[in-house]
């Protein structure tokens, strides 16, 4: 089966915030406006999933579609709009990305219901109290990891998203313990893009050589531990880790193989974001829209978005990222270069490459 | 040395109103499409179009998009 046919047959990603609502405010966060205000009803959210299921349909593809908010557990529609999605072919699996502050033995229940949950991601942004309650607010830390229990005992796959940034990267090494003993199924260390509430606080902005500090550290530890067979899996395929592969031959390697770091920016590659109010985005951390399906179809916006034709166009990235040899599996985070130059064509401004 | 800092605060906050302002720009925008007659057939079926291209660049190795481990949050 060649490397085009294996994508064919993988799933295209959709991640759809189904409300701005939320009992936190975390500091980083990429909302500044968390009224129900432009939210849609079932019906509407039926329509949308309507769309989807045509269009993967077209394609003859299968979707993963991740469910989250705000706080998603917060929008009554939530559990209808899952089973309507699970009762299609065409949706292969879902997940709920959720704060875990509302997680209790009853939500257990009703997500262990759903056959086709792949896994509920949970966000956590310190290995302490004192270091996660100060991002996300006074108690969170305590709820999270009552809540990951709880998951785990109906074992149910957790991922924990850990977003990085100056006053929290100390944490890594006990955060890496924590998940493992845990037994959490995928630790994302995600970086900080300043948007929305999070661009009041930009100085959390990481320098290219802190990233570089962090991102090697979490490369050794994956290659110590793998050894050992005990670690849990550390999502590493996202733009810049493709610098961390210490063996050279790794470079030139096809980097899909299974131990190997890094990974493209998916903009216009195989999935798409939607906002409570049908605004559909290339990515939610870039906040430009390119279409709302109100009024445009997916097929409209995935065929003919100007921005995202121009990402696909390596050439039009500028600074480093046009003339790096990583280019066709790396490209920067296009979120990063818009959120701190307005320009998401421009180099991805925590890039430490020379 | 106190006017050095100062023009390097005036000029820190002349980007960062720079920056501001392309993004509101941007933000506040309609979307832009383009016309079918700016795009071939292919790309106008193909869903996978772009990341052949891709595969084609990267010596017809298919690179790991992000999307395929985890979902931002």
């Amino acid at each position: 089966m060649s490397n085009i046919d294996q994508a064919n047959k993988a799933d295209f990603g959709f991640q759809w915030h189904i409300t701005k609502r939320c009992n936190l405010r975390c500091t980083h966060c990429y909302q500044e406006d968390y009224s129900g205000s432009g939210e849609l009803g079932l019906d509407d959210l039926k329509r949308i999933a309507d769309d989807i299921i045509k269009t993967l349909s077209k394609w003859s593809k299968r979707g993963d579609i991740a469910i989250t908010g705000g706080e998603p557990l917060l929008k009554k529609e939530m559990v209808p709009l899952m089973h309507y999605l699970e009762s299609a072919n065409e949706v292969s699996s879902l997940d709920v990305l959720s704060n875990g502050t509302l997680i209790n033995e009853s939500v257990v229940e009703q997500i262990r219901g759903f056959k086709k949950i792949r896994c509920v991601q949970i966000s956590l942004d310190g290995a302490y109290p004192e270091s996660n309650d100060a991002i996300r607010g006074k108690g969170t830390f305590e709820k999270v990891i009552k809540s990951i229990r709880l998951l785990r005992n109906s074992a149910i796959s957790v991922n924990v998203m850990f977003t990085l940034q100056r006053r929290n990267m100390r944490d890594i090494p006990s955060l890496i313990d924590l998940a493992t003993s845990e037994d959490i199924s995928t630790l994302t260390i995600e970086r900080f893009v300043p948007i929305g509430s999070g661009d009041r606080i930009s100085s959390q902005l990481l320098s290219p050589e802190e990233i570089k500090h962090v991102f090697e550290y979490v490369s050794r530890r994956v290659e110590q531990e793998t050894n050992r067979d005990g670690l849990i899996s550390i999502a590493r395929s996202r733009p810049l880790w493709v610098m961390c592969n210490r063996d050279t031959d790794s470079l030139g390697a096809d980097i899909s193989t299974k131990d190997a770091a890094g990974g493209i920016c998916s903009i216009g590659l195989d999935g798409l974001c939607i906002l409570p109010d049908a605004t559909v985005l290339a990515c939610r951390r870039l906040p430009v829209p390119i279409g709302n399906l109100k009024k445009d179809s997916l097929l409209k916006i995935w065929h003919t978005s100007d921005l995202l034709w121009q990402i696909a166009d390596k050439r039009n990235l500028k600074g480093k990222c046009n003339s790096c040899e990583f280019i066709t599996r790396c490209s920067g985070c296009r979120a990063m270069a818009y959120a701190c130059t307005g320009d998401y064509l421009a180099e991805d401004p925590q890039c430490w490459k020379q | 040395m106190l006017e050095a800092i100062t023009r390097k605060e005036a000029e820190m906050s002349d980007i960062k109103t720079m920056r501001k302002l392309n993004r509101t720009v941007i933000e506040t925008g309609s979307p832009k499409f383009r016309e079918h007659s700016e795009l071939s057939t292919e790309q106008l079926t193909d869903p996978d179009y772009r990341l052949k291209q891709l595969e084609k660049l990267n010596e017809g190795k298919l690179p790991v998009t992000c999307s395929k481990c985890h979902h931002c949050r």
